[in-house]
């Protein structure tokens, strides 16, 4: 049967080429359509010359798409005439009498006429991809895998692409106003942000702060751009730069009604010579909706006298907030943390707010004052991350911090900091890790400072502890389980390995000479020691061990020990 | 009723543990609504071939005893989510594009969302790295973007900064 011009063969989901006796034939098999010379209508073949088809010099395929498909460019396309050089060219073929190509997507192009076309390829393949891609809720589950960077380019890629990339990528999005003190700069960036922020409807703001009272304008302005667009903005980045001696700026923003969608709120100021005085933070100002607050405190000398009580004020204007991070500069030895801390566990009889929602601290440093009031806190906490020093935070606190909260923590990170002649403290008296049914990432870092090494290795590590995780550990992949059930994201970091504290930590055999087996931990990170065994036995050890543990995140672990393994060279 | 027995689009009957295909919320659906009583009950499949069918329980039996997803809390801030995947399910997706993207339809039909997920993260890595071009190559996407679209987002791509 010849084919006709302007004539659509056959919907199928398969078809076959056949060379037979210089000519080719297109057989369908099975659904998606093949087109010849893009013709709209369907024609069914007819079973004369075995339901085959023999193609002319010039027939164009479109192969792959059906009507419902977008146009006629995505199609392969490929003109008979170069089947038939190609298969006279090709000397595989010669002895065959019918041969049979199959197509694959992998090799459709949109340049028709440079198409190679391969054996042993599935024109299958072009239904699952179109039908992947006309289904917005698979496109948008992948989409939602993707970092910023890759949102960049799949925006890029087509109309459903960019509609579907857009809920992702916004949202991880934000975009920096850095006011100029030149107001000629200010007055066009400042223009062209606003622009951009109404045209893309972004979500995340920075506001970078500087400048100097006699920039009243750009106050003004940035107050103006606020009191215009705060009701769209959920994430707000506020850095307040020396410079600026007061906070009639910040208050001023943050007091403005139409911020009433914010949900986080990161604050840093970077300033000594600022009047921290509370009369710039009023009571009053309540931003019902933020649910994460930030806020970073760094001084170029001695912290300001008032920014004690300035911070517990400003937290009282968050209520609701259910995360909660605070950092300060080292010279603050802890005391804003307990501050602030104190706000939270301050009933609201004593002139307190209620945090009832607080679900998840990290602090920067705890001391056991700190440690205290999170063990009086007044109801549990879901995450907990804190830095501390294990001279200051004694085993009894930390056994009474995981008492408190373990039952309903799902997350806990804690940074012990020992110098070497304290390193003893990590074992005695042993922490006896609480069933924690909830826990699903578990981290203990710790600094171990390498002064006095002669002593260090003088230490008996037989019973290494650190803070009852061993305990656990040594008792085998059951007993692991029945405590910690959701578990799944375990890292141990020893910044200094001394004697065999390896072998302690992660040994082969649990303490019936069964091999430990710990499947539920899909992500593990590690340090190795680097001074001695072959790294491959240590990574060899952990495979075992952890026999579903991310091989991505090994990799980075025994690269990182590879680098020390070369420096230490 | 311990087994089912599911029917897939090519015709061919399999026999499954219902314990096992309880992950799937379609199938779930049909048994009861169907209100499937003994074990010569047939779940008729449309969608699904034999090949994928054998694939998807394949997993369905390895995950059986899965805890609930351990996926981070909706209140946490927007973020793109782990793309980390255990060494079984590493290996399991190790297959043609082809087979991959049939699976992931049969994973969106049958509503398993452990599945579907690991299909997508595996398509996401696949994109990861690569250009607009790229991507519409590896994929055959039609460019239906016009230049002046295309401008407007790389604009807009420049402007906006990683939160």
């Amino acid at each position: 049967m010849e084919v006709e011009q302007e004539q659509l063969v056959q919907e199928v989901t398969r078809c076959e080429l056949i060379v037979e006796n210089g000519r080719i034939y297109l057989r369908p098999i099975s659904g998606a359509a093949i087109f010849v010379n893009d013709h709209p209508a369907i024609s069914q073949i007819k079973d004369e010359y075995n339901g085959r088809l023999a193609l002319r010099d010039n027939d164009r395929l479109g192969i792959g798409l059906n009507e419902e498909c977008a146009e006629p460019s995505a199609r392969f396309r490929m003109r008979v005439k170069d089947l038939y050089l190609r298969d006279n060219d090709d000397s595989s073929q010669e002895s065959c009498d019918e041969s049979v190509y199959e197509l694959s997507t992998s090799d459709f192009s949109d340049n028709s006429e440079d198409t190679t076309m391969h054996t042993s390829m599935e024109l299958e393949s072009c239904l699952p991809l179109q039908k992947v891609w006309k289904e917005p809720g698979i496109l948008s589950n992948i989409l939602s895998f993707l970092p910023h960077a890759d949102l960049k380019s799949t925006r890029l890629v087509s109309q459903s692409w960019k509609k579907e990339s857009q809920k992702y990528f916004i949202p991880l999005s934000t975009s920096s106003l850095q006011p100029s003190p030149w107001i000629s700069d200010w007055e066009k960036e400042f223009r062209d942000y606003s622009d951009n922020v109404m045209t893309y409807g972004h979500q995340n703001f920075k506001i970078c702060y500087s400048g100097h009272p006699s920039d009243g304008f750009i106050e003004e302005d940035v107050l103006l751009f606020i009191r215009k667009y705060g009701q769209q903005i959920k994430n707000l980045e506020l850095t307040i730069m020396p410079g600026r001696n007061d906070f009639a700026f910040m208050r001023d923003i943050l007091s403005d009604p139409s911020l009433h969608n914010l949900v986080e709120l990161s604050l840093t100021l970077v300033s000594n010579d600022s009047d921290y005085t509370t009369k710039y933070f009023p009571t009053g100002i309540i931003l019902a909706s933020v649910k994460s607050i930030i806020l970073n405190f760094g001084f170029e000398h001695e912290p300001p006298k008032q920014l004690v009580s300035f911070a517990s004020q400003f937290v009282k204007s968050f209520p609701n907030i259910i995360k909660f991070f605070i950092a300060a500069d080292d010279s603050m030895e802890g005391i804003l943390e307990k501050a602030v801390l104190q706000e939270f566990v301050n009933s609201p009889s004593d002139g307190g707010v209620a945090f009832k929602n607080l679900q998840e601290i990290r602090l920067q440093w705890a001391t056991s004052e700190v440690v205290d009031i999170l063990i009086d806190f007044p109801h549990q906490l879901k995450i907990i991350e804190t830095h501390f020093d294990r001279y200051d935070v004694d085993t009894h606190r930390i056994q009474n911090l995981l008492d408190k909260h373990g039952p309903v923590l799902k997350e806990l990170s804690l940074a012990i900091h020992c110098d070497s002649k304290e390193y003893e403290t990590l074992f005695e008296p042993p922490v006896d890790m609480p069933t924690c049914p909830n826990l699903k990432k578990l981290s203990y870092t710790f600094y171990l400072k390498d002064d006095g090494m002669e002593y260090v290795e003088s230490i008996d590590v037989s019973d290494v502890d650190l803070l009852g995780f061993s305990q656990v550990f040594k008792n085998g992949g059951n007993l692991f389980h029945a405590k910690f059930p959701l578990l799944h994201s375990l890292q141990i970091i020893i910044t200094r390995h001394v004697a065999n504290f390896f072998e302690q930590l992660f040994p082969a055999m649990d303490s019936q000479g069964k091999e430990i087996v710990i499947p539920q931990i899909t992500q593990f990170r590690t340090t190795f020691p680097y001074e001695s065994n072959p790294l491959n036995t240590w990574k060899a050890r952990i495979s075992s061990i952890f026999p579903n543990a991310s091989n991505h995140e090994m990799q980075v672990v025994s690269e990182k020990a590879e680098e020390m393994l070369q420096e230490s060279e | 009723m311990p087994f089912v027995n599911l029917e897939s689009s090519d015709g061919d009957l399999v026999k499954v543990d219902v314990d096992v295909i309880k992950c799937s919320v379609t199938i779930n659906a049909l048994i009861e609504h169907l209100g499937l009583e003994d074990d010569n009950e047939v779940v008729p499949l449309q969608n699904v071939g034999t090949e994928t069918l054998h694939k998807v329980l394949a997993w369905a039996k390895h995950h059986k005893d899965d805890l609930p997803s351990v996926d981070d809390d909706e209140d946490d801030p927007p973020r793109e989510r782990r793309t980390d995947i255990t060494t079984w399910d590493a290996n399991f997706i190790k297959m043609e594009q082809i087979q991959l993207f049939d699976l992931i339809l049969a994973a969106n039909y049958l509503d398993i969302s452990g599945l579907l997920d690991l299909g997508c993260k595996i398509v996401a890595d696949m994109i990861k790295g690569k250009t607009a071009d790229e991507i519409r190559t590896m994929f055959n996407i039609v460019n239906d973007l016009t230049p002046q679209e295309q401008e407007q987002i790389r604009k807009e791509n420049e402007w906006c900064e990683e939160k």
